[in-house]
């Protein structure tokens, strides 16, 4: 929430209040930086503490909230449909949801509107078939560990941003399985020279 | 609506944290931050309707790097001088590396910050570190910005 004196554009650096709160070049009185500076409609629609309060049912045809059932309802929930008032309605990008709806799909990771993490088995897998490169010892565990985020992360929701990364996983799970290899070949190579001494 | 995958389309502009990457995807109704590591992608949303002003100052990052990379290219072609035959070779060409380097920084121009202000927070996009690139993806949006917040706000 935002209060009036927030109608004022503030400096991104030293966060001083600007008189001015309109397009253009602006010098900041405090620190002294200079600012190009896009002002949008929605500076002046700020919300303000306290404006967002259900209003009361008054008459017998109108519905009330779910949840606060003399409240008035403005919405529906977009999952389960069920009524809500000002206070209930959560709003995401262009959707609604309940309290419930809202957590239920943020902790499920079902709604991506609410998603803020993603784990990338794509890149995992890259990492631990790359870097202990430099530490190769190491890869006689990390290129398994490599070829199953590899194969885990396959059908996992790929990036929001709609990259599957395919190729990287299966670079990585090609190069892991070259590594593997080199330990067999060397695990065999020195059961072999062991059994030829005897 | 914003919510299926795959429907973001790129904004120019990479931005480099310590372990991460960072770049702006630019969806139906909103700007989508992606903060990318080796382990996963942490989003941020800036709702066009919510953003109430972008910022964009220039900074002396550039110059300062030009400056560092100018004189180790001089030290290096001095240092030529001075050192036999073999090793003067040796270091003009990493002279000349290095003038590669502060002559591609000046093509791409002078380095910017930018940020997005809305009710509750005031951003740095990282990803706008040019302000070629800066005044590019700010010409995109703009439009947007505009056009979502004619629309009357639904539900509330």
């Amino acid at each position: 929430m935002e209060r009036e004196s927030d109608k004022v554009l503030r400096c991104p650096r030293c966060k001083t209040d600007w008189n001015s709160a309109a397009s253009g070049t602006v010098d900041c009185p405090m620190c002294g930086v200079a600012y190009e500076v896009l002002v949008f409609d929605a500076l002046n629609h700020a919300p303000v503490a306290g404006s967002s309060v259900a209003e009361a049912v008054v008459a017998g045809d109108e519905a009330g909230c779910f949840y606060h059932p003399e409240k008035k309802a403005v919405v529906p929930c977009d999952v389960c449909g069920r009524f809500l008032c000002a206070l209930c309605d959560m709003e995401v990008g262009a959707k609604h949801f309940c309290p419930a709806c809202l957590e239920k799909g943020r902790t499920s990771r079902s709604l991506p509107q609410v998603v803020n993490y993603r784990t990338s088995y794509p890149d995992i897998a890259l990492t631990l078939s790359l870097v202990p490169i430099l530490f190769w010892p190491i890869t006689i565990l990390t290129a398994p560990a490599a070829i199953y985020f590899g194969i885990a992360g396959w059908n996992k929701p790929p990036s929001l941003t709609g990259q599957k990364k395919r190729l990287r996983t299966v670079f990585a799970i090609v190069f892991s399985a070259m590594q593997l290899a080199g330990w067999i070949a060397l695990i065999v190579a020195i059961f072999i020279e062991v059994f030829r001494s005897r | 609506m914003s919510d299926p995958d795959g429907k973001y389309d790129r904004l120019p502009g990479t931005g480099r944290g310590a372990v991460t990457i960072i770049k702006l995807w630019i969806g139906p109704d909103h700007i989508l931050q992606v903060r990318a590591s080796s382990f996963g992608e942490r989003y941020k949303r800036f709702y066009f309707r919510d953003i109430q002003a972008l910022f964009i100052c220039t900074s002396v990052r550039a110059l300062v790097t030009r400056s560092a990379f100018g004189i180790l290219a001089l030290a290096l072609v001095a240092l030529g001088f001075v050192v036999p035959s073999e090793a003067a070779i040796v270091a003009w060409v990493a002279a000349a590396l290095v003038s590669i380097v502060v002559v591609v920084d000046l093509l791409r121009g002078p380095t910017c910050q930018c940020f997005v202000a809305t009710p509750v927070q005031t951003e740095r996009l990282r990803s706008l570190g040019r302000l070629r690139t800066a005044r590019r993806v700010m010409d995109r949006i703009r439009p947007l910005i505009e056009q979502a917040q004619l629309q009357p706000q639904s539900g509330r």
